[in-house]
């Protein structure tokens, strides 16, 4: 009897954990928040594709493994992953679609080689053209720079008798500054992005003759304080011309040998934090000389994904900043919809 | 001028409040069918930093693709200002960890204007942007959408933004009887969704350049360059009801030009109409 009584209290506290979490936090708060290399998996295992069961189940899987992690007991950690794959696996495309399955468990064999240490990341390449910025005619023989943002890594490629050129066998991704010279004295820059999940990045760079403005200035985050290793960007609308550099280690910048063509847009960024800011001036025959400080701002408020598209709820999971209004959207945009 | 652009000042300020009251309620009339939606005018009216901003942050899920919409570009500054030093500018950008895009930016004398709405004296044609989530996912994605004022900051101008939508992987389905090989310019055609997505792979053995052309009115155009066996794909948005017409303006710079391609839309045949968006 009391064997039996053991056996039934087991069962009813087993049954009432995973009713109890549900209650408390529909079961998924331990999953929300993991840091990397867990991060990716159990956003994915958030997804409203992952039908519940087994979506709080495989959510605690990712918790515990990543608590086995933190404590270094990789074997432990690496154990919840593999049940993890074994209770995707076992749904059999009942609750989970059979593709987003296969990329849960891709996911999850992914984070395993990190923890066992057999992770070999892809190499990436950033693939480009240089062109004259009047002729748009391929540019051979120009020196390329590829700098890193972030880490400050740079690599070099000489483009070919087509303009184009290519920089393989990256490890390492972000956001980076292009520098070109070419040998008849013509300079360029570029900005471009490579990004982790991608094997290759494209970027277009023009290369003109220096011209002789300059645009000075120091970047600064949201409390005041200079952020150094931020891209900074100038726009010229007026011609399409475009110069990107990056801060100093004091946040400060120089983008030298700038044409004076008119209004720019400035725009500052944070690879790490994805922090932006932008500000205008005009450089000018006149003015062929400023300075522009830059403020750069993370976001404050985070929506778990994109939120009132046609706001039809107001303003709601938008951040303002001066005079934001909504109209109906016929009076502005030609075309119809069917719905207003 | 400066007590010129004072009087047009208080125009600028009253018009647009004033036409935006009348129009209070507008969505009451929303016929049944489609989502009611609305656009919203981001302005630099009243604001201390003369900068009017929109902007939202969100974490990208798995089966986010891409970001479309469209913008016009209103402003007082047009037409007594035009090819001055007061030369508003607006900026669409998006932002997350590695990846920063300008995804639209021009000011008032890069424009192209036409007479004007809301109260602003003049607008330019609709500015129609795609930009690539993929890459992204379980990263914080900022938005922002900005209008500043340049010279002064009496005479305000607006951004009107509109149609913000998230394109999903599985909204796109491969359109039959399209695709196929190119060997120089050329130009792919047909009906197709509101959104279409371009495949282009080189087949070559040398490097290309490429660039594709949406030859509507203001049409974007997008550039890149591929290597081998390589691929890139360009995605292109419109607005209306799907099926709609479409016709791309394929080239290329360079002398070695051999690639396929593939056509993926939101719509295509077999589907019923879809007015909405």
């Amino acid at each position: 009897m009391l064997r039996l009584f053991v056996l039934f209290a087991s069962l009813l506290s087993i049954s009432l954990i995973p009713i109890q979490t549900h209650a408390s936090n529909n079961g998924t708060a331990a999953c929300e928040t993991l840091p990397e290399p867990f991060q990716q998996l159990a956003i994915m295992t958030l997804d409203p594709a992952v039908g519940n069961p087994p979506q709080v189940g495989l959510c605690h899987r990712v918790a515990n493994a990543e608590k086995h992690y933190a404590k270094e007991a990789d074997d432990k950690a690496i154990q919840e992953l593999e049940k993890y794959i074994a209770g995707v696996g076992k749904r059999g495309g009942k609750f989970v679609g059979e593709s987003y399955a296969a990329a849960l468990i891709s996911e999850a064999e992914r984070v395993i080689s990190i923890i066992s240490g057999n992770f070999e990341p892809e190499t990436m390449a950033i693939n480009g053209g240089v062109f004259g910025f009047n002729d748009k005619a391929p540019v051979g023989g120009a020196i390329v720079n590829v700098s890193f943002i972030e880490s400050g890594s740079t690599f070099t490629a000489t483009t070919a008798s087509d303009g184009l050129f290519s920089i393989s066998d990256l490890t390492e991704a972000g956001v980076y500054v292009i520098d070109v010279t070419t040998q008849d004295g013509r300079t360029g820059s570029a900005q471009g992005s490579l990004l982790e999940t991608e094997n290759s990045s494209s970027v277009l760079v023009t290369v003109d003759l220096a011209g002789s403005g300059a645009i000075y200035g120091t970047v600064y985050d949201e409390s005041g304080q200079s952020v150094p290793a931020a891209l900074v960007t100038a726009i010229f609308p007026d011609t399409d011309r475009k110069y990107s550099t990056t801060s100093s280690s004091d946040g400060s910048f120089a983008l030298m040998n700038v044409h004076g063509d008119g209004t720019l847009i400035l725009v500052g960024f944070k690879n790490d934090t994805g922090a932006s800011g932008s500000t205008t001036g005009v450089l000018s025959s006149y003015s062929s000389q400023i300075t522009r400080n830059l403020t750069i701002n993370a976001p404050q408020t985070v929506n778990a994904e994109f939120l009132n598209s046609g706001f039809e709820n107001g303003l709601e999971g938008w951040s303002t900043e001066g005079s934001v209004i909504l109209i109906d959207r016929n009076l502005v945009f030609t075309t119809p919809n069917s719905g207003n | 001028m400066d007590i010129m652009k004072k009087v047009t000042a208080k125009l600028s300020v009253l018009i647009p409040y004033t036409a935006v009251m009348l129009l209070a309620g507008a969505q009451d009339a929303a016929a049944a069918g489609c989502p009611v939606t609305q656009a919203a005018i981001v302005s630099n009216a009243g604001s201390q930093s003369a900068k009017g901003t929109l902007s939202q942050a969100f974490i990208v899920p798995p089966a986010y693709e891409q970001v479309s919409g469209r913008l016009r570009f209103l402003s007082n500054e047009w037409p007594q200002y035009y090819g001055t030093e007061y030369n508003d500018t607006y900026l669409a950008r998006l932002t997350a960890p590695g990846k920063v895009e300008i995804i639209a930016s021009g000011n008032v004398n890069s424009s192209t204007w036409s007479s004007g709405l809301l109260g602003y004296n003049g607008a330019t044609p609709e500015i129609t942007y795609n930009t690539d989530l993929s890459g992204l996912v379980g990263k914080t994605v900022q938005l922002a959408y900005e209008v500043q004022d340049v010279g002064d900051t009496i005479v305000d101008s607006a951004l009107a933004v509109d149609a913000v939508q998230i394109l999903r992987t599985e909204q796109f389905v491969p359109v039959e009887g399209q695709g196929g090989a190119l060997t120089g310019d050329a130009t792919i055609s047909g009906s197709f969704g509101q959104a279409v997505k371009l495949t282009f792979t080189n087949q070559n053995i040398l490097g290309t350049t490429i660039a594709v052309k949406d030859t509507s009115p203001f049409g974007q155009t997008k550039e890149s360059i591929i290597l081998p066996q390589q691929s890139v794909t360009f995605t292109f948005s419109s607005f209306g009801e799907e099926p709609m017409g479409w016709n791309f303006d394929v080239s290329t710079n360079s002398d070695a030009f051999v690639v396929s391609y593939g056509v993926e839309s939101t719509w295509t045949d077999g589907m019923p109409p879809n007015p909405c968006y």
